[in-house]
């Protein structure tokens, strides 16, 4: 008899890999095991709406628990997979159960990169990746009054977005020269930087923390290396995270920055499959191998390898896409951007509405998009079909770019 | 969607008019993007014809 497949975490590329398999047409057993106590949710909202009580928790439950009943897929909550017995094909819990499988899929995730500065134990310091985490944030911020984001990429920058619509004192310190560096042109960078600081934010680039203090346990400032002090209530971290390696490692799998997978999405063992935030993965949008951390990435990992277990297998080739939003901005990003050699741009950014299109050569690698989302979606056609773009057509606004995508 | 409940759906912005106009399939003049539409009582029974591909 059929063993079925079996799904080791219940994030977004979790939940969608048991979601695909049923849709990709799989009759055998599904099993997800997550070590939340909750049914799959959304975390993007976790860092905006949720936080704003703009959104509930039936807006990020990725469904209802009526779903995994009639789709036949076996939730089990709250539990930890202790080790996965490869020649047997078999995963043990935490407490105690095997279960075994044909496939296994690895949606591990990534964790929260901790602040290695003295302090930051202190009651008060506080991380987000995690619904329970999120709830804290919330309940925490309405008595605070400064609140330190440490971190200007887009967790840290949605987080002080919140809390300064929430009416707090806001300061950002983020170590690099300019906000999301490792994403964003600096012309996008700038634009976060005036968004920002004219929404009442106080953003300090080139700021490296060397201290948080506290009283009593407590937090009550943050210091940096420059000698300057922060005073603090709550003090948000958003420096990064690092994949969930350390299952797979103990499997003998093959593990580099995260879990190695070829073009499939194969680990080095052929019956187990690893997606999402987790996944080192070759990708030719990246000119070799990276590891994405985007409910696109997930979602599209998760369909690629639950086709492969369904018997359809083809290679992961989808465009990457990413969005922030901070305040009423929205941020749209197609394709990746960090090796290219020319930014053009179309729009104007003094009316809050244009994008940066990244080349790298003649080719057109990426576009981010600030309140244009017609160019986003674009974009992702253009990039999906390698078509031919120039510098002068995207300087052009007379130039319709949709027509240029076949 | 079907022309019986045109007249019953949210107004169309701009944003998802600049967006439909970039979708795969070709717009007709009752296309909708079905994110922008929220579901109430008096949409009971609506009938969508979705695009052949969306990607």
């Amino acid at each position: 008899m059929p063993a079925g497949a079996v799904i080791i975490g219940a994030g977004q590329a979790g939940f969608e890999a048991a979601a695909s398999l049923r849709s990709a047409g799989y009759g055998e057993h599904v099993t997800l095991v997550g070590e939340e106590p909750h049914l799959p949710y959304k975390r993007p909202p976790l860092s905006k709406g949720f936080v704003l009580d703009k959104q509930g928790m039936d807006e990020i439950e990725l469904r209802p628990a009526a779903f995994y009943d009639h789709h036949r897929v076996e939730m089990i909550a709250g539990e930890r997979v202790v080790d996965v017995d490869r020649r047997e094909r078999r995963v043990r819990l935490a407490s105690g159960r095997a279960i075994a499988y044909d496939a296994l899929v690895l949606a591990v995730g990534a964790r929260n990169r901790s602040l290695p500065v003295d302090g930051a134990e202190l009651d008060g310091v506080l991380y987000l990746r995690t619904l329970d985490e999120s709830r804290e944030i919330k309940s925490r911020l309405q008595d605070a009054k400064d609140v330190a984001v440490i971190g200007g990429g887009f967790i840290g920058l949605e987080l002080a977005a919140v809390a300064r619509s929430l009416g707090k004192s806001v300061t950002v310190l983020e170590a690099q020269p300019r906000l999301m560096p490792r994403v964003v042109a600096p012309v996008i960078s700038q634009f976060y930087r005036e968004l920002h600081a004219s929404r009442g934010v106080n953003v300090l680039c080139g700021a490296t923390v060397s201290e948080i203090c506290g009283a009593a346990g407590k937090v009550h400032s943050v210091l940096t290396a420059g000698g300057h002090a922060f005073p603090a209530d709550v003090v948000l971290v958003g420096i990064g995270v690092v994949p969930n390696v350390e299952l797979a490692q103990g499997m003998g799998l093959t593990v580099g920055n995260g879990i190695v997978v070829d073009e499939q999405l194969r680990t080095t063992d052929p019956a187990i499959y690893a997606v999402g935030d987790c996944a080192d993965h070759p990708n030719a949008f990246a000119g070799g191998r990276v590891r994405l951390e985007s409910v696109q990435n997930a979602c599209d990992q998760a369909r690629c390898a639950a086709a492969a277990i369904a018997g359809h297998s083809a290679p992961y080739a989808a465009v990457p896409w990413f969005w922030t939003d901070q305040f009423d901005i929205r941020l749209q990003m197609a394709g990746l951007s960090q090796r290219h050699d020319l930014t053009v741009i179309r729009g104007n950014a003094e009316l809050q509405k244009f994008s940066v299109f990244y080349f790298r050569g003649p080719d057109l690698i990426a576009v981010d998009s600030i309140n244009r989302p017609a160019d986003h979606m674009t974009a992702r056609r253009l990039l999906a079909a390698h078509a031919a773009v120039t510098p002068d057509d995207v300087a052009d606004e007379s130039v319709d770019l949709k027509r240029l995508v076949r | 969607m079907r022309e019986e409940f045109l007249g019953r759906l949210p107004p169309i912005k701009d944003t998802e008019k600049s967006v439909i106009e970039v979708t795969n399939a070709e717009r007709l003049p009752n296309s909708r993007l079905s994110c922008q539409i929220k579901m109430t009582d008096d949409l009971d029974g609506l009938t969508i014809d979705v695009p052949p591909s969306q990607r």
